[in-house]
């Protein structure tokens, strides 16, 4: 159900995205930014490793952060530096949100069925759902527990609470406006809402995906000062 | 050093006396007030919400950003200057077909010193322009100005050995403005990458005159970068999970061959942690740059340190560097009294070369974006060398939609003997507006 679940999420092949976030605080806007996507999952974990690159605004157009695991590059242009920054580091805003959308549950969580729930998903409607807690199979992974309701007809993810190891509330997700892309019906929206500041408020967008060949040279800190797909 | 220059600039009345009102009612209007409404997690945003900026920006070959900034100078003899910046920094970076790639990066600084007296000077820059060949993946090539920045060090990187003279023009102490700013070297590069590391061979030669020290030329010319011949191999791969390694060995005319170690690695989820080590037989700092190789022996330049970043988001720095072939304290002060000559080459060659010429010294580095309010960002550093030579460096920010504002502040001071102590500016405040297109 869970594999199901994630592999309606995101593509189960190397693909590339165009993602729009935009930040809202108190019901305004307060940030945009525009980054181009390139996701290859890993054959051995299953988990994505992630390049992203900025497109928007121009201040940070260019701009790259590679992710592979819980390791992080963040690659300038204009000074040729590649710096190496942990998962808890924020150089560029809300990308570091990428998490709750890439995050691959069924690899790096144990699930168990709580039961049944009617729940209301991110368009305001009332949704027949499974309801499963997952817990982390690593002391490493950024959420300690996750609150997971599926779409109990079809396994589509409808929401989900990311948890501290504290237990405490970091974030809730709603995942909606499904649609086709890549051969299936997908989220192409995720709104993310802050565990702690429920004024504070994140909605990704995700739009042209593509399946890509993604080398794997393309995966680690040498390459990013050539990396240039187009 | 190269703070000379501005005993220069005119004696008006202090910019920042003129400037000060300005800034601080800049910074009142763009530091929002805090949110005052209270949203219930049920309240989503709509489905069709449009984000502020062009969704379907597509993926542009250059960037442009336009700087300008007045800066307000305390020096030594405690008179003010005033001087003001324009910039143009461009960047074009295009795929001419698929195995082949043209990248330029050019900038023009102009300065105004604000009196009569003295003229305005525009500095332009061609800090990059090559070509690049990468018939696969795994195989590129780049021939041209190249900026080969290397070392995982944030303020001493005794292993990027092309920053010696690479940095032309007045700089903020940042070192990220230190590093935007640079020059590349003429060079021929070629590289094998595979899944998890990489190995490189540069081939620089000598195409200008080296000039000799306290006399570089201004702007972009070759005899900064390419006044000898060199040569560089790197090794860099991936030995565990999160452990990045990178080996490098540096030859040049002249000079025995350094060798190089970098590593950096995540310690916690919070926590990076870094090294960096470069030495081989070398004459002490104030030899090398007199040009003396009498006391040549193996010594070492090294920095080592971590960031930490706190869950309210502020960013610490703490690095230790050394340099063996530095004077220790004592050194300096007899260097200066019985020949200042020597020192104040000493001093000058260290400053040109981006060397360290404390034996000892510890870098703190902050940086805290969207601190207290949203885009606005927080970051400065403390260079604290032994001798009680102080350097300090703090910069507010104010990202709005298509430029920033920020004001800096940037102090040094010591004993006369020491590098911040000799330096003729003393402390300075600059307010800089930023377009970015």
């Amino acid at each position: 159900m869970v594999a199901a679940s994630d592999a309606i999420r995101n593509p189960q092949q190397s693909f590339s995205v165009t993602t729009t976030l935009i930040e809202y605080r108190s019901g305004k806007q307060v940030d945009s930014n525009v980054l181009a996507v390139w996701s290859k999952p890993d054959s051995n974990s299953g988990q994505y490793r992630t390049l992203v690159r900025f497109t928007a605004p121009a201040r940070d157009a260019g701009k790259l952060m590679l992710k592979s695991g819980d390791d992080l590059w963040f690659y300038d242009p204009t000074n040729q530096a590649s710096i190496r920054i942990s998962p808890e580091q924020r150089l560029l805003g809300q990308a570091a949100n990428g998490d709750v959308v890439t995050v691959n549950f069924a690899r790096e969580y144990q699930a168990e069925l709580d039961g049944e729930e009617e729940v209301t998903d991110g368009e305001r409607k009332q949704r027949h759902s499974h309801k499963l807690t997952l817990q982390a199979r690593s002391a490493r992974a950024t959420y300690a527990k996750v609150e997971l309701w599926l779409d109990a007809r079809d396994n589509r993810p409808i929401k989900a609470k990311f948890h501290a190891d504290s237990g405490r509330l970091l974030k809730t997700a709603y995942y909606r406006r499904y649609q086709s892309e890549m051969g299936a019906e997908r989220p192409t929206e995720t709104v993310i809402i802050d565990g702690l500041d429920t004024n504070w408020i994140t909605v990704m967008r995700f739009s042209d995906y593509s399946p890509r060949n993604i080398p794997e040279v393309w995966l680690q800190r040498d390459y990013l000062s050539r990396f240039k797909p187009e | 050093m190269k703070t000379d220059s501005k005993k220069k600039i005119a004696r008006r009345a202090p910019l920042l006396a003129r400037i000060a009102p300005i800034a601080a009612s800049t910074l009142a209007c763009i530091v929002p007030v805090a949110w005052a409404a209270d949203t219930p997690e049920g309240d989503l945003p709509p489905m069709d919400a449009q984000p502020s900026i062009e969704a379907s920006a597509p993926t542009r070959d250059w960037t442009l950003v336009l700087e300008a900034a007045g800066l307000d100078t305390k020096v030594r003899d405690n008179s003010r200057a005033a001087h003001s910046r324009a910039s143009l920094d461009f960047r074009f970076d295009k795929k001419l077909a698929p195995q082949w790639r043209m990248v330029v990066a050019h900038r023009i600084d102009s300065f105004d010193p604000l009196s009569d007296s003295d003229r305005r000077s525009t500095v332009p820059l061609l800090k990059e322009a090559y070509i690049g060949w990468q018939p696969v993946p795994e195989w590129a090539a780049e021939a041209g100005r190249v900026n080969l920045r290397l070392g995982s060090a944030v303020g001493y990187n005794p292993t990027d050995f092309f920053k010696a003279r690479a940095v032309p023009t007045l700089v903020s102490l940042d070192p990220e403005s230190r590093r935007k700013n640079r020059l590349g070297s003429v060079m021929l590069r070629g590289e094998s990458l595979w899944e998890s590391g990489a190995a490189s061979l540069v081939l620089s030669p000598r195409l200008a005159a080296e000039p000799s020290s306290g006399r570089l030329p201004a702007g972009d010319s070759l005899s900064r970068t390419n006044g000898q011949d060199r040569a560089l191999a790197i090794l860099s791969q991936r030995v565990a999970g999160e452990v990045q390694v990178r080996g490098l060995a540096y030859a040049e005319q002249g000079r025995s061959p350094q060798f190089g170690f970098d590593a950096s690695a995540l310690l916690n989820p919070a926590t990076v942690v870094y090294a960096e080590w470069a030495g081989g037989s070398m004459a002490t700092l104030p030899n090398e740059a007199a040009g003396i190789d009498s006391d040549t022996r193996f010594r070492s330049r090294a920095a080592a340190g971590g960031t930490y970043t706190f869950p309210f988001g502020l960013s610490l720095t703490v690095e230790a560097q050394a340099n063996e072939a530095a004077p220790r304290k004592g050194e300096w002060q007899v260097l200066r009294a019985t020949n200042p000559l020597a020192w104040g080459r000493a001093l000058q060659w260290a400053f040109d070369c981006q060397e360290l010429p404390a034996r000892r010294s510890l870098f703190v580095y902050g940086q805290w974006r969207d601190a207290i309010v949203r885009r606005f960002d927080l970051s400065g550093f403390v260079q604290a060398d032994e001798g009680s030579a102080r350097q300090y460096w703090f910069e507010a920010r104010r990202r709005f939609e298509g430029f920033d504002i920020a004001l800096r502040w940037q102090a040094q001071r010591g004993p006369a003997w020491s590098r911040f102590g000799a330096a003729s500016e003393q402390r300075s405040a600059q307010l800089i507006g930023t377009l970015y297109f």
